[in-house]
Formats: C-alpha cells, sequence, structure tokens
C-alpha cells in the first residue's frame, strides 16, 4: 500500500528545503527526503568531511586536470558546510534567461529578496574579518584599486570562528535547514526522513516514488515530485528514468577555483575570523572573482603546494601566512555520468585556454596585492617547482604562459547546470509529468557569483507555480 | 592494529620522519587508528592502495629505484614526494592527494602548528 501526501521533495540543500518549506507555508502536505543525516559539531575538520561531504570528500572531476568538487551529503546539503556568503544573481544573466519561455526576470527576483532575508544576509563587520581579508584589503588600498568590498553573509550569531566549512560550531550560518526546515518541523503534514534515499521515480499525473532507508521501503504517491539532489546527483535520475527535454548530466559549470599564499612578517592567525569576508571583482576582467579562502589548522599543510622537508619549512611558519582566493566564471564545460550507479558518479571537466589564462592572471594579480601589503613571499598554486615569489617585480616578470591545467592545484565549489532550464527542465523546472527540478541543476550557465541565492530563488518560484500562485 | 593501519603506518613514520616530525609510535599508531576508524570505506580503499603506490610503486615509476619508500634515501624521499606532488596526471595526483589529508593530518596536528609558533616568538 503506498502513502499519499501533495508532495515530495528529495534532498535538503537550498533547493530542497526552500521549495518543501514554501509547499508547506502553502498548505501542502509535504515530505521531504534526504540521505543523509543530521549534523552534530566537532572541531575537526577531517571528521567533517568524513562524516558530512558526500563519498568522504573524494568527489573530483577528471580531464586535463584533477578538480575536486565537493558537496555535502547531511540535512541541509551543501550548505551545512558552504562559507555562507551571498550574492544575488547578475541581472544580465537574468534577462538572458528570459529567452526560455516562462521565465521572467521580473517574477524571480522578489524570490531572490525572499531568500535575502530569510538567511538574514549582512555584510561581514569589521571586528569579524580575518586578517587575511584585512591584507587583501590593505594591498588593495596601497594599489589604489578600488571596489575591495565585505561580502555579504547569512548568519545569525556569527562571531568568526572560522569553520563554516566544516559544520559551523556555534550554528550561527544560516544553512538551509536552520532557515527553512528548522521553523516548521512538528507542523502536521510536513516530514522530514532523513537517511532516506530515492531509490525510484515513476512520472504520471500521481507520480511515485520508492524511497529506502534502513527501517525499510516506502512507496509514496503525490501531486509532483520536487527533486532537489544536488547538480551532480539529480541528473542520474532523469537519465535513469528517461526524463527531460535532453539528457541530462552535460553543461556542467563549476566556477575553478583557487588560493594564492604569502607570507608575512607579523602573525595572521588564519584560524580566527570570518574565513570569506571580503571581496573584489576583477577590475577589467569580470569574469573573474576574488574571494576570501580559509583553512583550519589541520588542513593547512595538505592545502599547501609542497611536499617533505620543503612543506615542513613552511609549516613552521604557518601562524604568518595569509591566504585569499579567487574563482572563474568559467567557460569550460564539464559532464557527469553514473557508470555505477548514482553513489560514484563519474565527472569529466576540462580547462579550456580562456579560463586557464584568466587562473594564472588573477593568481598573478592576488599575488600583487599581497606584496603590496608587505608579503615577503608569495606561493602560486602551482604543483611545479618555481612557485614561491620574493618580490613583486619577480612575480611580474615570471614567465607563467607555460603553465597548464594540469599543474594547477583547483578546487571547485559550484556544480551548476546539468539540467539547465531551457534544455532539460522547461522555464517551470518541470521534467516529466509530475516531475520538477529545484537545485543548482537548473541554473542554465556558469554564474560568476555563489550560487546558493539563486538556488534558493528557483525552489521558492516552483514552490509557488505548484501551489498555483501566480508569478 | 587494523589491517589497513598495518599497511599505512610504515608511510606515516617514514614520512614524518623525513620531516623532521618527531612522533612516539605508540601516538603515532593510536592517532592513525584513531582517523581510520572515522574513516568511510571508500576512504580507506583508497589509504591502501595510495599507501602501497606510494610505498612500492612509486620509487620505481618516478625515481627509477625499486626501493620501498623507507628504504631511498633523503634526498630522494624528498625528490619523489616533490614528483608525486607535481605529477601530471590526474589519476596519479588522485591517488596521492587520496592519502596526503591523512599523512599530513597526523603530522601536521594542531598541537604541533601551536608548537610551532610558540617556538617562534
Ligand atoms: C565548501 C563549500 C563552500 C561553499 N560556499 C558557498 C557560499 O559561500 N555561498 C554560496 O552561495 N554557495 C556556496 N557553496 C555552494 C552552495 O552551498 C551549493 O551550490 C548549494 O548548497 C547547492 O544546493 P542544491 O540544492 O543544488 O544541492 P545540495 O545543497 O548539495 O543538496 C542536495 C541534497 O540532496 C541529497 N541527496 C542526494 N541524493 C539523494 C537521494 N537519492 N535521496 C535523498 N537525498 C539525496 C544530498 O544528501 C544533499 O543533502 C559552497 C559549496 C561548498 C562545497
Ligand atoms: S565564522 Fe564561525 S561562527 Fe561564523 S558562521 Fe563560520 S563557523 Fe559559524
Amino acid at each position: 500500500m503506498s502513502e499519499k501526501v501533495d508532495f515530495v521533495v528529495i534532498g535538503s540543500g537550498a533547493g530542497g528545503s526552500a521549495a518543501a518549506a514554501r509547499l508547506c507555508e502553502g498548505g501542502a502536505s509535504v515530505l521531504l527526503a534526504e540521505k543523509g543525516s543530521p549534523a552534530s559539531t566537532s572541531n575537526d575538520a577531517l571528521r567533517a568531511i568524513g562524516k558530512y561531504y558526500t563519498n568522504e570528500g573524494l568527489s573530483a572531476a577528471m580531464g586535463n586536470c584533477l578538480l575536486p568538487i565537493p558537496t555535502g551529503e547531511v540535512l541541509g546539503g551543501t550548505t551545512r558546510i558552504n562559507s555562507g556568503t551571498c550574492l544575488k544573481t547578475p541581472k544580465d544573466l537574468l534577462r538572458r534567461w528570459e529567452a526560455v519561455e516562462g521565465f521572467r526576470a521580473d517574477g524571480f527576483e522578489p524570490h531572490l529578496d525572499e531568500a535575502w532575508r530569510r538567511l538574514k544576509v549582512k555584510p561581514v563587520p569589521e571586528e569579524t574579518q580575518s586578517r587575511s581579508t584585512k591584507l587583501f584589503f590593505k594591498g588593495l588600498d596601497s594599489l589604489g584599486i578600488s571596489g575591495g568590498h565585505a561580502l555579504e553573509r547569512g548568519e545569525d550569531g556569527c562571531v568568526g570562528s572560522s569553520r563554516c566549512c566544516f559544520i559551523c560550531p556555534r550554528d550561527a550560518k544560516m544553512s538551509a535547514e536552520k532557515a527553512y526546515l528548522a521553523p516548521l518541523l512538528g507542523k502536521p503534514g510536513f516530514e522530514v526522513a532523513c537517511e532516506t534515499e530515492l531509490v525510484s521515480l515513476a512520472p504520471g499525473k500521481n507520480p511515485r516514488v520508492t524511497l529506502r532507508s534502513e527501517s525499510g521501503t516506502r512507496e509514496v504517491e503525490c501531486k509532483a515530485v520536487v527533486l532537489a539532489c544536488g547538480t551532480l546527483r539529480t541528473p542520474y535520475f532523469l537519465r535513469r528514468f528517461g526524463l527531460g527535454r535532453a539528457p541530462a548530466g552535460d553543461a556542467l559549470s563549476v566556477h575553478p577555483a583557487t588560493k594564492v599564499f604569502a607570507l608575512f612578517d607579523e602573525k595572521v592567525e588564519s584560524d580566527k575570523g570570518v574565513p570569506q569576508a571580503g571581496g573584489l571583482l576583477d577590475p577589467d576582467e569580470p569574469r573573474i572573482r576574488y574571494e576570501g579562502i580559509h583553512m583550519p589548522l589541520e588542513l593547512a599543510a595538505m592545502s599547501m603546494p609542497f611536499e617533505g622537508r620543503e612543506l615542513r619549512r613552511w609549516m613552521d611558519v604557518h601562524e604568518r601566512i595569509a591566504t585569499f582566493g579567487f574563482m572563474i566564471r568559467d567557460e569550460s564545460r564539464g559532464s557527469v555520468r553514473y557508470p555505477v550507479g548514482p553513489r560514484l558518479p563519474w565527472l569529466s571537466y576540462r580547462l579550456q585556454d580562456g579560463d586557464l589564462a584568466r587562473m594564472t592572471r588573477a593568481m598573478r594579480f592576488l599575488g600583487k596585492v599581497f606584496f603590496a601589503a608587505g608579503a615577503r613571499k608569495v606561493v602560486l598554486p602551482l604543483n611545479r617547482p618555481g612557485s614561491v615569489f620574493e618580490t613583486a617585480a619577480q612575480l611580474q616578470k615570471a614567465d607563467l604562459s607555460d603553465v597548464r591545467a594540469a599543474d594547477l592545484q583547483m578546487m571547485a565549489f559550484h556544480p551548476l547546470g546539468t539540467c539547465g532550464m531551457g534544455r532539460v527542465v522547461d522555464g517551470n523546472l518541470k521534467a516529466a509529468d509530475g516531475v520538477y527540478v529545484a537545485d543548482g541543476s537548473v541554473v542554465p550557465e556558469s554564474l560568476g557569483v555563489n550560487p546558493q541565492i539563486t538556488i534558493y530563488a528557483f525552489a521558492l518560484r516552483l514552490a509557488e507555480h505548484l501551489l498555483g500562485v501566480p508569478a | 592494529m587494523s589491517a589497513v593501519g598495518a599497511i599505512v603506518f610504515p608511510l606515516a613514520r617514514s614520512y614524518a620522519a623525513h620531516a623532521g616530525i618527531e612522533i612516539a609510535d605508540d601516538r603515532l599508531r593510536a592517532d592513525l587508528e584513531g582517523r581510520l576508524a572515522g574513516a568511510g570505506n571508500l576512504s580507506r580503499g583508497l589509504f591502501v592502495g595510495a599507501a602501497l603506490f606510494v610505498r612500492a610503486a612509486a620509487p620505481v615509476l618516478f625515481l627509477g629505484k625499486p626501493l620501498g619508500f623507507s628504504a631511498l634515501s633523503s634526498d630522494d624521499r624528498e625528490e619523489l614526494l616533490r614528483r608525486l606532488q607535481c605529477a601530471r596526471s590526474p589519476l596519479l595526483r588522485g591517488l596521492y592527494l587520496g592519502i596526503k589529508p591523512l599523512l599530513t593530518g597526523l603530522c601536521y596536528t594542531p598541537e604541533f602548528l601551536k608548537r610551532a609558533a610558540e617556538a617562534r616568538v
């Protein structure tokens, strides 16, 4: 016998939580299934990665480079392990998306505003900005570069303990489950089933899903299923059950990212303050966005592009090392496939020459800024000899034209686009009768800004569509 | 000691010794087992593959020397680790990066880093 509910939402990340909450607030009964469990805090980043990151943090794309792409598998999804930074969808992209039938920029913007309010977004105050951020601003000042700004983040009570990506110890970050699910827990007609996984799906006027957990299997019939398993998982279900206007899994954009290290005379104490506290859009190349980044002590050594005795020498002075990062609004694209099922997706990604050139340009720029702030040495994220520079002039003169994608020590935190709106799902995010998608996979192209607010907005808009609220 | 621990321990010990980090065997064993207990099956599988690779295959592949990692001279170990860090093949890099966080996590503990910071004051 199957259970009946108005809506089933799969996945509790930015998309799933916002969609489920809005549907419930609109009076519908909702079952939200989440594969991960609720998080508990610990001060050990490696343990948090092992427990709450998908595949223990070992997901990576291969192609002409190695590109780790971490995501979260925990109640709240990747928002539980993100930095909390909020930026709205660029207006020029919203206008371009109006080419997709059913999408209107002015109908989308109120949802961005709603997510903004719900996440209590505010600029990072100076007191909690990390020292690396302050050094970055100091460097910009001495170079006379304007545009550096405090980033805005979703938080309520942040004290700058610097562990946002490893489960905030104070539960101050406004992650999806805190902002959207917590206020509804216990409400009749609203169920959150953790450690419960979607295994099968039958579209139709009254779609049915099969959910599996340790306690058994549940068959649920509903009015609509909202898939929000994330950019790297949702395509599995569309491909497996032949849903969507085109095959899902292509057009993967990721915002390739990396960071530059700099050695100062003074203490930087990078484990204090909000790690992602400041930012800047490159003055000349709008596809490059600089944002703060920092690794907690237990991960600091692994993130430096050194080994052996050389690594030891750097770790002996770790308290004087500042870091700052950047990401690229990529033109390169990748794909996701599932040769052995949904648990181990196979990711490919090739960094194209234009993006490679942006990476080298951005790392040189950051190096210059750090030298202007007084750095003694700058380390570029290159896995090859010659990544350490002692003067701005030396860095300026360095020939980086032979840097290849494989030399870069990169990561990517924003996979998007594998079920793109207008390509795989329609303007209302419909993949098939009774089946909709509301996660990063629907974002039609590389955004150039941190994506959570955009994803929340897509999900809120879908929920209103399903509730029949006029746009 | 667990089977995975027995494979990884010799590498962890020589990795630490090479960098001049003194950790008593008992402490290292206990820390390693603690980390392995917290790791999932995927990580444990990767640790075994990567440890065997670094201990036995990498010296031949990168240096042409059919010796175990711990039997290499100090300069050869430094060169081997550098080559692993700089490997351009995504597969080899991926394999190596699978174990680097475990090794660095065991060596460069927050206590080590605090001591290093204090030593400089
Ligand atoms: C380290 C890091 C830092 C980041 N920092 C920022 C930031 O500062 N600002 C920003 O805007 N973005 C940031 N991001 C990205 C942002 O958090 C994500 O883009 C966003 O959370 C994606 O939302 P989503 O709904 O697409 O998927 P997710 O949040 O990934 O949620 C998907 C959920 O679905 C669940 N799931 C998967 N398969 C199944 C299944 N079969 N059954 C049931 N459940 C399933 C997963 O367990 C997961 O909880 C960061 C990401 C990372 C990794
Ligand atoms: S800086 Fe600390 S308190 Fe603030 S959100 Fe991040 S982990 Fe939480």
